[in-house]
């Protein structure tokens, strides 16, 4: 049934039967918005009289005519509403919504500016952890200003907490390089040199390396996640107007932790690596106390000491990134996430970048 | 730790302040004086700049222009010096009461002081106790914040604004999320604190019950004109304020027929 329409010249009625049910408005939908559009600035005159039930859909289309006929300077008269539906229909013409503008291409100047964001993110950290390290030579100093509860604590969950899982991937990494090493140095006949390579390879490297990518995956992000909820909750705002120094007083317990139980942790870690790497070996019926006694030998404590070094620039990095990724918490429901992602990420690439660099100062040095 | 000086010192003078975020001001021409003792409100509608105003008041938005000076010291042109000194003599309850998890409410109350480091241990804990005694929280000392409802939490927070001697107290909306009869007794006992202690306080609300129960003055802030509408004793207001203040006061939308006039 379509709606009864009559035009004359410069007006147009628009008479409407029956029951204007969702269906019904889908059925007269376009057909009655177009010929109020066809009306242009002349005048239109909805005749809602015959309707016997008018659904919230059908005040949508009366709406819809209105405001199609507004906006096109038309004048539009309504008969036969209440007065409750047809206040509710006038609410309808606000005013043209804003058309989007077009978005230019701005690929160069978004590149430009990622680049000096990137720039400005990294600076910003370097500074960060400097400031950390301050504060952290500030609290050997004075050790009163220190909250050892919270150090105490982090050092559990990321030194003893931390143990069996570290200790695991590291034996599997050492395992899985000794395996695949050895067909490689059978063919030179050299495969009882596996525990030397072993003895670089875990000791100098994959210890420390392993060690802080659990570290960036455990302690980075829980310090993001705590801090970020803290800030969420306001409760770095209550520390500061408190007169307290978030950075002194959240950032350097945690990072103070790691940076003690790091290194240990990357003995630890280094030791399981060693012993995962003798697992191939026992086919080759080497005994451990041989093959620990060939790793000892193609190491000397320098190499230890390196290891034990990296794993505690690691730790300082790692924990002043998750920190920092905390502090910088934005407002939202996601926010909280997204720092806890950032630091994650961002630590593991730090490290990563880092152990390159320190690989190089290393050689550079002679050491 | 408690002093009653009934005083008419000026504790916070703002003339002709802007604040915003980035240089960009959100509320300019803002002008008030809150004498020492008084509970002074801000109240406006949502939006209208309450909660930036009263973060430029306790020093976590530097303010755009003018002059804010709290207990003396110059927002705007003190630098961190006067940011410091300002930290010194205010204590803030958050919205949400903000409550460190990690430690139980008396040790909430205590650290500011240990910070400090001018009391012994067993002083410490005697002032929290009491601190908390003001809040009819001492039996629940040795709780876990998250073991508290919302409206105790507030309480505590307040403790912990008070613990320091600040001269003024802000609290930002006590109301929100606290039943009628909670939030009725929250308003009491900011009464009955203000006037047994004598501090200023500063409360960030737009709950009328809660106003009209505590408030000695107010500023009205408006959110479209972007500037403060009115200040005086919520009662000269209702009765005697410029049409838009007396309409928040009475509880009344924008009348219906002028907004459709206005589309």
């Amino acid at each position: 049934m379509s709606p009864d329409v009559q035009s004359t010249a410069g007006s147009t009625v628009i008479a409407l039967e029956g029951e204007l049910d969702d269906v019904r408005v889908r059925e007269v939908w376009e057909d009655v918005v177009g010929r109020a559009r066809a009306a242009g600035t002349g005048s239109v005159v909805v005749d809602a009289s015959k309707l016997n039930e008018v659904s919230g859909t059908g005040l949508l289309l009366l709406a819809e005519i209105r405001r199609t006929v507004v906006w096109a300077g038309g004048r539009i008269e309504m008969r036969g509403l209440t007065a409750d539906q047809a206040s509710l229909v006038e609410r309808a013409v606000g005013h043209k919504p804003p058309v989007p503008r077009e978005q230019e291409s701005q690929f160069i100047s978004d590149v430009g500016e990622t680049a000096f964001r990137v720039l400005d993110e990294l600076a910003d950290t370097v500074r960060f952890i400097g400031e950390a390290a301050i504060d952290l030579a500030y609290a050997i100093r004075r050790p009163r200003s220190l909250r050892w509860r919270d150090l105490l604590r982090v050092m559990g969950q990321s030194g003893i907490d931390s143990m069996p899982v570290t200790c695991m991937l590291s034996g599997i990494v050492g395992f899985i390089i000794a395996y695949q090493m050895m067909p490689a140095l059978d063919r030179y006949g050299a495969a009882d040199q596996t525990p030397t390579i072993m003895g670089f390879a875990i000791i100098r490297e994959l210890g420390p390396l392993i060690t802080a990518i659990i570290l960036a995956g455990r302690s980075g992000s829980a310090f993001a996640a705590e801090i970020g909820t803290m800030k969420v909750t306001e409760e770095v705002n209550a520390l500061t107007t408190m007169g307290l120094n978030p950075e002194r007083f959240l950032v350097t317990p945690r990072v103070l932790a790691v940076a003690i139980t790091t290194p240990l942790l990357s003995v630890f870690a280094s030791f399981a690596g060693v012993l995962g790497g003798w697992l191939p070996m026992i086919a080759r019926d080497m005994s451990l106390e041989l093959y620990l006694q060939n790793v000892r030998n193609s190491i000397d404590q320098v190499d230890f000491l390196q290891g034990v070094f990296k794993a505690f620039v690691f730790a300082v990095v790692i924990g002043g990134i998750g920190c920092r990724s905390g502090l910088k918490t934005q407002v939202g429901p996601g926010a909280v996430g997204a720092s806890t992602t950032r630091a994650v990420v961002a630590g593991i690439v730090a490290i990563i970048v880092l152990d390159g660099v320190l690989v190089g100062l290393f050689h550079a040095l002679g050491i | 730790m408690l002093t009653t000086a009934a005083s008419t010192e000026t504790v916070i003078e703002a003339k002709d302040l802007s604040v915003g975020y980035g240089g960009r001001a959100v509320l300019t021409g803002i002008n008030f004086t809150v004498a020492s003792g008084e509970v002074f409100v801000i109240g406006g509608g949502s939006g209208c700049g309450k909660s930036t105003l009263m973060k430029a008041m306790i020093t976590l938005l530097p303010p755009v222009s003018g002059t804010l000076r709290i207990t003396g010291h110059d927002l705007v042109t003190g630098g961190d010096e006067a940011v410091q000194q300002v930290r010194r003599s205010i204590g803030v309850m958050y919205q949400g009461g903000a409550l460190f998890g990690g430690l139980t409410v008396l040790e909430n109350v205590r650290l500011g002081m240990e910070e400090q480091g001018l009391f012994t241990w067993t002083e410490m804990n005697s002032l929290a106790l009491s601190l908390l005694a003001m809040v009819d929280l001492d039996e629940h000392c040795n709780k876990m914040p998250s073991a508290l409802s919302g409206g105790m939490q507030k309480r505590a927070a307040v403790a912990r604004a008070m613990a320091l001697s600040p001269q003024i107290v802000f609290l930002d909306e006590p109301s929100a999320g606290l039943d009628p009869i909670s939030s009725a007794g929250f308003d009491q006992m900011v009464v009955r604190l203000a006037r047994s202690t004598g501090r200023t306080f500063v409360v960030v609300t737009h709950e009328l019950p809660s106003i009209f129960t505590i408030a000695d003055r107010m500023v009205v802030l408006g959110g479209a004109q972007k500037t403060q509408l009115a200040i005086g004793s919520p009662k000269e207001l209702l009765e005697s304020g410029p049409p838009d203040v007396r309409r928040f006061l009475a509880r009344q939308p924008e009348d219906e027929t002028s907004q459709g006039a206005a589309s």
